[in-house]
């Protein structure tokens, strides 16, 4: 019973395999034949043979007539056939109106420009998988250290203790390890060039899946940390081919890296220039070559478990099979069981944790900032998006209202809805995707405005940001949910169009409702800008008020340049000779007023600055440092930072013989507060544990003016100055600060004096960031684009909503100028019209500032982060923000209804 | 009707295009009388053998499109020599006939099939114990 219940109902199913046209026509007779099949024509042979005939049947004959639905007249081929025509002569409707089509594309590619320009953004800073690297799904960046608030301190996986735990991983199919930097780069004659660099071990190639462009990575052999690393390099394609006619040409070529022989074995794809976006790594070398080439020597070699060469950032790539969160799991019990195993080699170990961040292509400890900025961005464009979106529903919609009469008569000769709804999405689609092809080509507008920003704390500024075939796709995409999304409300009102009430004179019932969602269009337009000149005006706002923001020095002219003496191989005596012939060579130099070095610049990118322990930290029980900035004679000078008390270094206080004791100090303000109260600081002596050597007393020679460091926003940190290479002690990684009345030549200048004084030495210039004028812009960079962003995409939101408020206002009194001319015949004033057709404008006015009020109130949290010197609630913004939308939206509104006064009475009776 | 079907009809008049063999089977099974699609498939599987796929969508998928092209339609309850026979749903099931346009290109390719096993027989190709 149970078995025929379960055929009826498989021959049923059967059935459904077949068009529905199809089954109308024969499902009786196709399940008295299933049946007959099954039992009774199915004798003699087995039933599963008779099953198995039905259903090869049924496989064979359904898909036929589908196929021939599809094939027949007035089918959906039939129908695609017909678009080319109904695409005419929705080309010709449109041609016909060319203002209405201007405009439709107008908005829809300046809303659709900016958000075509985010997605690029997100999509190559977040999406596009790294130049070069295959299956970036599976990657992601291991970090090892001691968690601290907001990060890691870092702490070294030695290559004994590395080479155990890729020995027993089973979740991560490659681990390589990395560590970058600079060196000096040099061929055969010439100037050596500054090069980032990154040691890696040969993991690190296996684990990204790269292919070399020409030649090979390391092996295992020549990254033998008990060899001390082979001389080998891996060069990006760009280094390779600005040096070589081809990648190929390359291999066998030998340069000069810190003063060591290395030779080229491979090279990288193009494009390739490490883990993230904004990498510029040109340069890899073995990771047990690390001591070799930065001259540096430990005191029991690079192999030892405890102090060798060792990596804390590694790029891995997770076995199938397994999650992120068990190779966390794993490589922190794997390090657990080294540091039980050797437990005196590896106290690190024992207090370091591993995090695993899962992709790479991004700094994994700023993604959360960059989310934010993303998410800002998105935020913006998107906002802009839907106020362009409903502006073209509303356009498209009166389009749709004007063309009444057409669309009843075609209804009446029998046209169907279907036919001219189609007809409708068609020129909708035909607009939009024009507009999308302007959007993409505004879109490359907002991202030249972007790019050279900052985002999200990035240390390097955005590059050129390339657009793919996925951004293509999105702006497709995008075009069609536009076109589409905008297509709703006109379709609806020509599917209801009525020809019956239309021939009968009839006002139709859809009209009027059409009205009241125009209105409401149009207080949704109005506002969704609210929020975007709430941000406008925050920005505007924040940025002057860091203007006024004094960072303690005066920008000027100063250039600034790297002077990296680290890695050469110099004795801290050598180091000092260099810095100072560097000096004394550029002081008689034409054009060159003023030369300073020092270990630190205040508001420039990454100040390199040490720190000493504060002498009150044991007395308040508090941990702190104070950064220690050695300078030269005449610093505080250049940069403008005022001497309050005392006196600055003298010549002789400088670059002092290693034996001599230094014993002066320069303190700023703060810590000249923070140590002495209110008393004058200047003779008296203070104790700084300066690099371990507890007890050491400096004398207070003067005190100078606060500055910032880092950011404009935190305040002003305790600086202690040194004089430049005091104690002995050398300054590898220093500023070079040149000035004179020709910023760019002086560092040329500083440039040639460099390269005379050591050619093997290169003077690092600050491209990005020359001077400190720009360097405090830089610091303004990302806060700068945001309030443009949100200017001139609220000006695009403000324009499009008062574009449809006018319009509206606008058909409101060409539809009511019989009704205004009889009023104005019976004596109503010309106010009192006014006001009447204002009132439709008013509504969607006080409905878009209550409605954007209350948008405002959740966005606005969006941009807190940002704001200085200024509260997200700001009454004051806030009521210009409303009063700049009542104000340009009633002037949008107040033209046309001006028009109804000139209404003549006559005349509009005579109609 | 479209452009395109009319030009078909047109020419099927002048010169009747080559049945498949199903169709043919299928209207040489209707040449005795209207069938139901059950008794078409049983005449065609028996006259045919496994060289022709007989399963129920196949048949009634060619019956719809001959249908389609006016070769067959269905046949009225006077036009049938005995009662109906039901659908399993009760309702008395559907026959079809041929139409004379259907008789027309059933002849034209019987003619078709004639003259070519003519053709054959002349040349000798087949031997003479087996003629499968």
């Amino acid at each position: 019973m149970r078995a025929r219940r379960l055929g009826r109902l498989v021959r049923r199913g059967l059935l459904l395999a077949y068009p529905a046209a199809f089954r109308a026509r024969f499902a009786d007779e196709l399940l008295t034949d299933y049946e007959r099949v099954v039992t009774r024509g199915g004798q003699g042979e087995p039933g599963w043979r008779a099953w198995s005939r039905l259903l090869r049947d049924t496989a064979v004959s359904a898909p036929r007539e589908h196929a021939s639905r599809l094939k027949r007249p007035g089918g959906p081929m039939d129908t695609l056939k017909g678009i080319p025509g109904e695409f005419r002569s929705a080309w010709r409707g449109l041609a016909s109106a060319p203002a209405f089509s201007a405009l439709v594309v107008v908005t829809v590619a300046l809303s659709m420009g900016p958000t075509t320009a985010v997605y690029s953004l997100a999509n190559w800073l977040l999406l596009r998988p790294l130049p070069g690297v295959s299956d970036a799904e599976g990657l992601g960046f291991v970090r090892h250290g001691v968690a601290r608030e907001g990060g890691l301190s870092p702490r070294r996986i030695t290559y004994p203790n590395l080479l155990e735990i890729t020995t027993a991983l089973e979740t991560i199919e490659a681990l390589g390890a990395t560590q970058g930097g600079t060196a000096t780069l040099l061929w055969e004659e010439g100037r050596g060039q500054p090069v980032p660099l990154e040691f890696v071990t040969p993991e690190y190639f296996d684990a990204l899946a790269l292919r070399p462009s020409a030649g090979r990575f390391f092996n295992a052999a020549e990254d033998d940390p008990t060899q001390g690393g082979a001389m080998v390099a891996v060069v990006s394609h760009s280094l390779a081919t600005t040096r070589f006619a081809s990648a190929d040409a390359a291999i066998g070529a030998e340069f000069s890296v810190n003063r060591h022989t290395v030779e080229i074995i491979g090279v990288l794809p193009p494009g390739f220039h490490g883990l993230t976006r904004i990498g510029q790594t040109d340069l890899w070398l073995p990771g047990a070559s690390h001591d070799a080439v930065r001259n540096f020597s430990r005191a029991n070699g690079g192999t030892s478990r405890d102090d060798g060469i060792g990596f804390y950032e590694f790029v891995a790539r997770l076995a199938p099979g397994f999650t992120w969160e068990q190779a966390e799991a794993e490589l922190g019990s794997l390090a657990a069981g080294l540091a039980e195993r050797y437990p005196e080699a590896n106290e690190g170990l024992s207090v370091g944790t591993f995090v695993v961040y899962p992709r790479i292509g991004n700094d994994p400890l700023r993604r959360d900032m960059l989310a934010r900025s993303l998410r800002l961005l998105m935020f913006v464009t998107a906002s802009v998006l839907l106020v362009g979106c409903s502006n073209v529903t509303n356009l498209l919609l009166m389009r749709a209202i004007d063309r009444r009469g057409e669309i009843c008569l075609h209804k009446a000769l029998g046209a169907r809805s279907s036919v001219l709804v189609r007809r409708g999405l068609l020129e909708a689609m035909t607009l939009c995707a024009i507009g999308a092809v302007a959007g993409l080509a505004l879109a490359r507008f907002f991202l030249s405005a972007i790019e050279g920003s900052r985002l999200g704390g990035m240390f390097q500024p955005i590059s050129r940001v390339e657009t793919d075939s996925r951004v293509v796709a999105f702006t497709a995409g995008l075009c069609v949910v536009v076109a589409l999304g905008a297509s709703i409300l006109p379709a609806l009102w020509i599917s209801r169009a009525d020809p019956a009430r239309w021939i009968a004179g009839a006002g139709s019932r859809s009209k009027r409702r059409s009205a009241h969602w125009r209105t409401a269009l149009i207080a949704l337009q109005l506002a969704i800008g609210v929020p975007l000149v709430i941000g406008a005006l925050l920005f505007s706002s924040t940025l002057a008020a860091l203007a006024e923001v004094d960072p303690g020095v005066r920008p000027g002219t100063v250039r600034l340049l790297v002077v990296n003496t680290g890695d050469q191989g110099y004795s801290p005596a050598e180091v000092s000779a260099y810095q100072r012939d560097l000096l004394d060579a550029l002081q008689g130099e034409t054009g060159v007023d003023s030369v300073v070095m020092a270990s630190a610049v205040p508001v420039a990118c990454c100040a390199m600055y040490t720190f000493v322990a504060d002498p009150k930290a044991d007395v308040e029980g508090t941990p702190l440092t104070m950064p220690e900035f050695h300078v030269t004679r005449g610093y505080f000078d250049m940069l403008g930072i005022p001497v309050l008390q005392g006196r600055t270094f003298r010549p002789d206080e400088q670059f002092p013989a290693a034996d001599a004791e230094a014993d002066v100090v320069i303190v700023s303000q703060s810590v000249a507060r923070h140590l002495f109260d209110d008393d004058t600081p200047i003779g008296k002596v203070v104790r700084f544990p300066i690099r371990g050597r507890k007890g050491r007393d400096f004398r207070v020679v003067g005190v100078v003016g606060d500055v910032l460091t880092n950011d404009l926003v935190e305040p002003a940190p305790h600086i202690v100055y040194l004089p430049f290479g005091a104690g002995g002690f050398a300054v590898p990684q220093a500023w070079l600060l040149v000035d004179g009345e020709e910023p760019a030549a002086v560092a040329d200048t500083a440039m040639k004096v460099g390269a005379q004084v050591d050619p093997l030495l290169p003077l690092l210039r600050m491209d990005r960031s020359p001077g400190i004028r720009e360097a405090l812009e830089s610091h303004l960079s990302e806060r700068v684009l945001l309030g443009r962003l949100f200017t001139s995409l609220g000006i695009v939101a403000l324009a499009l909503a008062a574009l449809g408020v006018y319009g509206a206002t606008g058909r409101a009194v060409s539809a009511r100028r019989r009704e205004i001319g009889v009023r104005m015949a019976l004596g109503a004033n010309g106010a009192r019209v006014v006001g009447t057709t204002l009132r439709g404008a008013l509504g969607a006015l006080l409905a878009g500032a209550f409605g954007g009020a209350g948008l405002s109130i959740f966005s606005v949290r969006l941009i807190e982060g940002y704001l200085y010197g200024v509260s997200r609630l700001d009454p004051a913004t806030w009521c210009v923000a409303l009063a700049v939308l009542v104000v340009v939206g009633g002037l949008a509104a107040a033209v046309p209804a001006r028009r109804a006064v000139l209404v003549e009475p006559a005349e509009a009776l005579r109609q | 009707m479209t452009r395109r079907g009319s030009r078909g009809t047109e020419g099927k008049s002048q010169a009747p295009e080559p049945l498949t063999p199903a169709v043919f089977h299928i209207l040489l099974a209707l040449a005795d009388g209207p069938l139901h699609g059950y008794a078409v498939m049983q005449a065609v599987a028996e006259a045919a053998g496994p060289s022709i796929a007989t399963g129920p969508g196949t048949i009634y998928g060619a019956i719809a499109r001959l249908q389609d092209s006016g070769l067959v339609i269905e046949a009225g309850a006077h036009e049938l020599a005995a009662e109906p026979e039901s659908t399993g749903a009760g309702r008395p099931r559907k026959y079809f006939r041929l139409t004379e346009r259907g008789l027309e290109a059933l002849r034209g390719e019987a003619g078709r099939l004639t003259r070519l096993s003519d053709l054959v027989g002349a040349k000798n190709l087949l031997p003479e114990d087996g003629n499968s």
